[in-house]
């Protein structure tokens, strides 16, 4: 298991164009992705509750990696987070 | 007899046409169900929702913009989570309309519990697909073949607009919010939107005419009614004053016009990597070409908090004061690329450069000589080229007081309409919801022409306020020498 802190960068916060670049990445890799902000955990496969955690600009939010290849994927999310979000 | 209605504008413009009252959601209560047949309905439901939009979507002509609001909603529709939620509810002896509405009441407790008003508008998006399914089965019925629609609902979502995008001409609306999609995608086809009136259904059919510049409508308008007469003889409408585009994107450009205003943020929004300046001079000289190499005014990046590049990384937040030219004036390296670019790009001597958000002589004269530092070097590598007209932009009240010395520098003045109203009503940047009288913006714009054409140059509007037919004759009056529209407003000209 991986996990680590990303804070939102996005002039708009963790929104629908930022969330659904996030979405097609998880849902294209092998491991389980979770986001965690405000003590609500959800699934990094699903755009609805990506975004309904208001993760604005500025706010941190944990990143958990479980299962699959743990490193490739912290890569992959850790630079597309890093770019977009 | 016509009867006035007053609202609150969350886009401007004006629009004629027939009410067309938007289908409620209808759920059967009555009917007997298993499990079983309901999450067959519900899957079912999935598949007509999703193939409605993408029909829709292949046979609209849309902008980069619409799509994108347009899959967010494709997305939801194919998000396993909410699937699984629905089906969840059905088990537990819903019926798959019920289970639809729990689970959309349950995100409303979600999104209402955020404090960023942004996001509580992205519950509309998960609202306006629930609707798309509870209403999956009866949508066929109202498939209007109605020209000239003006969208009435109590709420109105992308979805609703979507399915009548080539008819339609003003939305109204009882609830809704600058900040919605819906807002946005009014704004990008050019239609007005009215909040705050609701419509009782004996309204369905009337003609209306929809007033989004000073937010009120009127039904059953009388003939004798002034801004129906000026909207009537706005057709092929004749001025000396020059009417040319402004585009956000290449597609914007639908006949060779010339180009007043070219807002290169948005032309390389989706790079992940800063754009090289060979890159830029393709982009420019191939806008150029579209235009048969007419005049070609291109904006340097605009950048502020709504308009964000991911690769132009940044030492400070963006806010009101820090942002555009002083954000280019901190990144040298970008500013001077796209400045060689634009210069090189000018092969057939049609484009001018235009220099945003410039307040001061003493700015004006640092892009200047930045913009000196980028010639020189491009001489020094003998590359040859031909200057482009240079100009700045004036939008906000300390610029206007400081244009005419501004203007000495430059070869013409643009109006950025869009931030002078809200410098001058200091409008928040996300709160322009008001209506407000234009008097004092029109005050302004008036000296801002007696002070550049004090000095013989050239002054052109841009923002939304060129749009304005209704005002054409005072720009006239004005002397304003262009302005700069979107092509759906310009197409309306000679």
């Amino acid at each position: 298991m991986i996990k680590f802190n990303h804070k939102i960068i996005n002039s708009v916060g963790l929104h629908a164009r930022p969330g659904k670049i996030l979405v097609n990445a998880a849902k294209s890799l092998d491991s389980e992705i979770l986001i965690t902000y405000n003590q609500k955990t959800v699934p990094a496969t699903s755009l609805i509750k990506v975004i309904a955690l208001g993760a604005t600009t500025g706010s941190i939010i944990e990143i958990t990696i479980n299962g699959g290849n743990e490193q490739y994927t912290y890569d992959v999310i850790k630079k597309l987070l890093d770019e977009n979000v | 007899m016509s009867i006035q209605i007053k609202g609150k504008t969350i886009n401007s413009g004006v629009g004629f046409g027939k009410i067309l009252i938007k289908q409620s959601i209808s759920s059967d209560k009555t009917a007997t169900f298993s499990k079983n047949d309901e999450i067959q309905k519900f899957k079912q439901a999935l598949d007509i929702a999703t193939s409605n939009i993408q029909n829709k979507i292949s046979l609209s002509n849309l902008s980069l913009d619409e799509l994108d609001i347009y899959n967010v909603q494709l997305e939801f529709l194919a998000d396993t989570e909410l699937q699984n939620d629905i089906i969840s509810n059905i088990n537990n002896n819903m019926s798959y309309q019920d289970a639809i509405l729990n689970f959309k009441n349950n995100y409303l407790k979600e999104f209402e519990n955020l404090d960023d008003e942004t996001f509580v508008c992205r519950f509309d998006d998960i609202d306006s697909i629930c609707e798309q399914l509870i209403n999956a089965f009866n949508n066929q019925e109202q498939e209007s073949n109605q020209k000239d629609i003006i969208l009435f609902g109590e709420k109105i979502y992308p979805l609703d607009i979507l399915k009548y995008r080539n008819n339609i001409k003003a939305c109204i609306s009882k609830y809704g919010s600058h900040l919605s999609h819906t807002s946005i995608l009014c704004k990008n086809i050019g239609i007005p939107y009215i909040i705050g009136i609701d419509l009782t259904p004996e309204y369905s059919q009337k003609q209306v005419f929809v007033d989004g510049d000073n937010g009120y409508i009127i039904i059953e308008p009388q003939e004798q009614d002034i801004r129906i007469n000026s909207l009537n003889s706005n057709k092929n409408i004749s001025t000396k004053i020059t009417i040319s585009g402004s585009i956000s994107n290449i597609k914007d450009i639908q006949s060779p016009n010339s180009i007043g205003l070219c807002r290169t943020e948005f032309l390389f929004m989706e790079y992940k990597n800063q754009p090289n300046i060979s890159d830029q001079i393709k982009i420019y000289q191939e806008l150029s070409k579209s235009i048969n190499n007419k005049n070609l005014t291109i904006r340097t990046f605009d950048i502020c908090s709504d308009k964000h590049l991911r690769w132009f990384k940044l030492n400070k937040p963006i806010d009101d004061n820090y942002r555009s030219i002083k954000i280019c004036l901190d990144n040298i390296d970008i500013f001077k690329a796209q400045i060689k670019a634009i210069i090189l790009a000018n092969s057939n001597k049609n484009i001018s450069i235009l220099f945003p958000f410039i307040n001061t002589f003493y700015e004006m004269q640092q892009v200047l000589k930045i913009y000196n530092q980028c010639k020189n070097e491009l001489k020094l590598d003998n590359l040859a080229f031909n200057e482009p007209k240079i100009g700045a932009m004036i939008e906000t009240k300390t610029a206007v007081e400081n244009v005419y010395e501004i203007a000495k520098l430059v070869d013409f003045v643009s109006i950025g309409t869009n931030d002078l109203t809200k410098s001058l009503y200091n409008i928040d940047r996300e709160s322009n919801d008001e209506c407000i009288d234009n008097s004092m913006l029109l005050d302004n714009i008036k000296t801002i022409s007696e002070q550049a054409h004090k000095l013989n140059k050239k002054v052109c509007i841009c923002g939304e306020l060129a749009s304005d037919l209704t005002l054409l004759r005072t720009f006239e009056k004005l002397n304003i020498d262009e302005l700069a529209v979107p092509f759906n407003i310009l197409n309306l000209y000679n």
